[in-house]
């Protein structure tokens, strides 16, 4: 009966980044492009390859920037978040030597986005108001509008992080507001509205405020309604059930979780599964429905574990490889030593037995020729 | 209950001006044991302090176990295992079994709890743990499995004996964990009013100790409860302060996840090195062994080779002088078989003292070099060589002849120059000296130069060793030895 509760936190952050633009910037260059393939599934292999490309454009600063970038996700998705971070600081320092306020604005809100991720909240809103000054001197700002977007978002992030929904909800706002004036294609500003309005959505029912909540969660699924993003609609669905569950109509909130279990199914998104399986034992409890509570109940624990375990994954994998690595180098230096142990054993002995042998020549020869000199 | 510990916390910290400082940290320690489960953050001010002055290990090793439990309950298990790492390795120094496997189940349940991949020890099957908060935890486990089994009976026995772990006058962590079981099995048992009265309890215990772990999992299931009993408002009110009880213990436990990592790969580490440097310290040994052996050789090797070419020039010298005594009767020196390892240095010494080859017809009439020769006979023989101021102008003079005409002739006949004939006179007539009278053993060797016609010591010593082949001192211990060999011999 061990209950955890998954707080669905981590997600959006996590979304923004990944339809972040700045991952659009892909060299032709086919080292590049083999790295960025790996960066996912073979974090140490990109970062080798992003590594050696680094000397060889030292004096290609846009690319070195791009280079810097794509070290930074191989890291994050290596979960080292700290040199993640610092490599986006390494292609930040390139951007603001090439005054190129668009990409230094898009990387500083890369860099907030990574402090707050590692919850050094004080520092992103830090970054984010230097960009808002990059943002303020800017010209042509409709080519910043998105990822301003994405940086009222981050505030607001950071705000409901701290409980602060009040302040949290104006940052949404104004996040939905500059998302919607952006020039960027209609799908991804759909998407990141979604994740706004469903981190909106929490903060009302944080704020007691359930219609309200209800309102951003109805918006959070329709926004996604025609792409391609199926947990964010089931997320949605899980935000409007948890309003149903605290009004009391236990059925509707079932329906709607029932639909967003059926879409969350394909996903494989354990974070969306324990939300959802959480709900529906919460309310078949309500309803006295033991049998499918216990169902729930268990699915939802062993979806809790299954996550803690997944989220574990890079470290155990790390620790039994470095265990493995310590075995060999053990038995290898085990022989290593053994081998020099012995050599220079023998050594020893070696020379030892020689000083014997020439001590006693030495005396021999010595007698031999005192016994030739006659007095 | 927090007055009355403070109070107690304030009396041992002024003990400690009276009684030593060991027994004072003793006292302390024992203090903090016995409050961790209900008071953590007291115990962890005392092992701060007992640590900060520690002057010996085991007070360090108690103070880091005990602040690793009290960090334990509060739910730091960054922080605990932290401490926990230094016990450990602090213990391993030490070699105290007992904390190093302390410590090593405090570590195994905080990496259980994490789903890391730990280090094996973890309690056994028997519950049975030195660590009471253990041992009530392992109790709480069973209980819940029990339940999940739906075994309602076995998991109230879990329950009564979990009840034993803690004091009805400080409830502690225990006493939350006890209660959060017997709700737990007032809800299977649907008597939810008593479930809720239950969690109150616990929540009263938690709220204290600020473990974010425990109030959000108690707040979560309140919550159920309150689901249960249509009460949707305090169903939301729990549900909420469960969920930002979760955003601390998220990120507490990203953050032990963290450490965890790094304190392993750091354990690790070191049991390799530890492990292999029993391996270094002897291939070390070895090394400089060897060393010493071999630097050992080379100067035996050269101290050898240098006195058998004293020696062999010595001999030479000796040698040469029996044949210039005894010319015609003198038999063929004696071959003796040499070790390789040294023939060479006595086949070099030999050639280099061969006498040279004669020298080329003379021009001059061979009637007044005979004359000349005679009187060098006679001149050896008077031992007038021995003048301090013996020089060739002064022996043509005596000779009746020209100093040119004079060194032509000893060059020629005697295969030398004036003064190496002179120096060769000389120490011949010093070494026969000493050989034949023992007496001469014992004066200095300023006396021996005087004697010879040296005035200055050094000359003498110069010119002794290049025609003896050893200096006057060695040549002086050799006859001695000899003569001592000899005596004892006869």
């Amino acid at each position: 009966m061990e209950r955890l509760i998954k707080y669905l936190k981590c997600f959006p952050v996590f979304t923004l980044l990944m339809f972040n633009p700045l991952n659009a910037q892909i060299s032709e260059d086919s080292l590049m492009q083999s790295a960025m393939m790996y960066v996912y599934d073979d974090p140490d292999k990109a970062i080798e390859i992003g590594e050696s490309l680094i000397k060889s454009n030292e004096n290609n600063p846009e690319k070195l920037i791009s280079i810097y970038l794509m070290l930074s996700n191989s890291y994050s998705s290596k979960r080292d978040y700290e040199r993640s971070l610092q490599e986006t600081l390494k292609a930040k320092e390139i951007a603001s030597k090439l005054k190129n306020p668009t990409q230094e604005f898009k990387i500083l809100v890369k860099i907030a986005a990574q402090y707050h991720s590692l919850s050094v909240n004080d520092k992103a809103l830090e970054i984010l108001e230097e960009a808002d000054r990059i943002f303020e001197k800017t010209k042509d700002k409709k080519k910043l509008l998105f990822d301003m977007g994405s940086n009222y978002a981050i505030k607001g992030f950071i705000y409901s992080d701290q409980l602060s929904c009040d302040i949290a909800i104006d940052y949404f706002n104004k996040a939905l507001r500059t998302y919607s004036e952006s020039d960027m294609d209609i799908d991804r500003i759909g998407v990141n509205q979604s994740v706004v309005s469903y981190n909106k959505g929490n903060c009302f029912i944080n704020l007691n405020q359930p219609d309200s909540a209800k309102a951003s969660f109805m918006i959070a699924k329709e926004k996604v309604k025609d792409v391609e993003a199926v947990s964010l609609r089931a997320f949605s669905m899980r935000g409007l059930a948890e309003i149903y569950t605290i009004e009391g109509n236990y059925d509707l909130a079932l329906n709607e979780l029932i639909e967003a279990d059926s879409l969350a199914g394909n996903v494989g998104d354990l974070e969306l599964n324990s939300g959802i399986y959480r709900g529906l034992a919460d309310n078949y409890l309500a309803k006295n429905d033991w049998d499918n509570f216990r169902k729930y109940d268990n699915l939802y624990n062993t979806t809790v574990r299954q996550l803690r375990q997944s989220e574990r994954n890079t470290i155990n994998n790390i620790l039994s490889d470095y265990n493995r690595e310590i075995a060999e180098k053990e038995k290898s230096g085990k022989l290593k030593y053994l081998i020099l142990i012995s050599v220079f054993g023998l050594l020893f002995l070696g020379t030892l037995f020689s000083i014997v042998r020439s001590e006693i020549l030495f005396r021999n020869e010595f007698g031999k020729i005192k016994s030739r000199i006659k007095l | 209950m927090s007055l009355k510990s403070t109070v107690t916390v304030i009396f041992c910290l002024i003990t400690c001006f009276v009684y030593s400082q060991s027994s004072e940290a003793e006292t302390l320690l024992n203090q903090a044991q016995e409050i961790v489960s209900y008071n953590p953050v007291e115990a962890a001010t005392i092992t701060e302090h007992t640590l900060k002055n520690a002057t010996d290990d085991l007070v360090k090793i108690r103070s880091l176990y005990i602040g690793a439990i009290s960090s334990y309950v509060l739910g730091n298990y960054d922080v605990a295992l932290t401490k926990a790492f230094e016990g450990k390795e602090l213990a391993d120094d030490n070699n105290n079994s007992e904390f190093k496997f302390k410590n090593s189940e405090l570590i195994g349940r905080i990496f259980d709890f994490l789903q890391l991949k730990g280090t094996g020890t973890v309690i056994d099957d028997s519950g049975k743990s030195k660590e009471s908060i253990f041992e009530t935890e392992h109790l709480i486990e069973k209980g819940n499995n029990s339940l999940f089994n739906s075994e309602i009976d076995s998991a109230q026995i879990f329950a009564e004996r979990a009840k034993k772990g803690w004091s009805e006058s400080n409830p502690g962590y225990q006493a939350a964990l006890y209660y959060g079981l017997i709700a737990d099995i007032d809800f299977e048992q649907k008597n939810f009013e008593s479930s809720v009265q239950n969690y109150k309890k616990a929540i009263q215990i938690s709220d204290e100790l600020k473990n974010p772990f425990l109030n959000e999992t108690l707040y979560d299931k309140i919550a159920a409860n309150f689901l249960v009993l249509g009460n949707s408002q305090e169903f939301q009110k729990y549900s909420e302060l469960s969920k930002s009880f979760n955003l601390a213990s998220s990120k507490i436990e990203t953050k032990a996840s963290n450490e965890a990592h790094k304190l392993r790969i750091k354990e690790l580490d070191r049991q390799y090195s530890k492990k292999t440097a029993l391996y270094r310290s002897i291939m070390w040994l070895l090394v400089s062994l060897a060393a010493t052996a071999l630097a050992l050789k080379i100067i035996f090797y050269i101290r050898n080779r240098n006195r058998l070419k004293m020696f062999g020039r010595l001999l030479n010298y000796l040698k040469s002088q029996e044949e210039l005594k005894e010319v015609k009767k003198a038999k063929p020196a004696e071959k003796t078989v040499i070790e390789p390892e040294y023939k060479a240095v006595v086949e070099t010494v030999e050639k280099e003292t061969e006498p040279q080859s004669h020298p080329k017809t003379s021009s001059l009439l061979k009637e007044s070099e005979e004359q000349i020769l005679a009187a060098l006979e006679k001149f050896e023989s008077s031992k007038r060589y021995n003048h301090k101021d013996m020089s060739l102008s002064k022996l043509s003079t005596q000779l009746n002849t020209n100093t040119k005409y004079l060194s032509e002739v000893i060059n020629r006949n005697k295969g030398k120059n004036f003064n190496a004939y002179i120096n060769k006179l000389r120490i011949d007539y010093i070494t026969e000296k000493m050989k034949e009278d023992p007496a001469y053993l014992n004066y200095k060797v300023s006396y021996l130069a005087e004697e010879c016609g040296y005035s200055s010591h050094s000359t003498f010593t110069t010119v002794f060793k290049s025609i003896v082949g050893v200096s006057p001192i060695m040549f002086v211990d050799f006859i001695r030895e000899e003569s001592h060999q000899e005596h004892i011999s006869n």
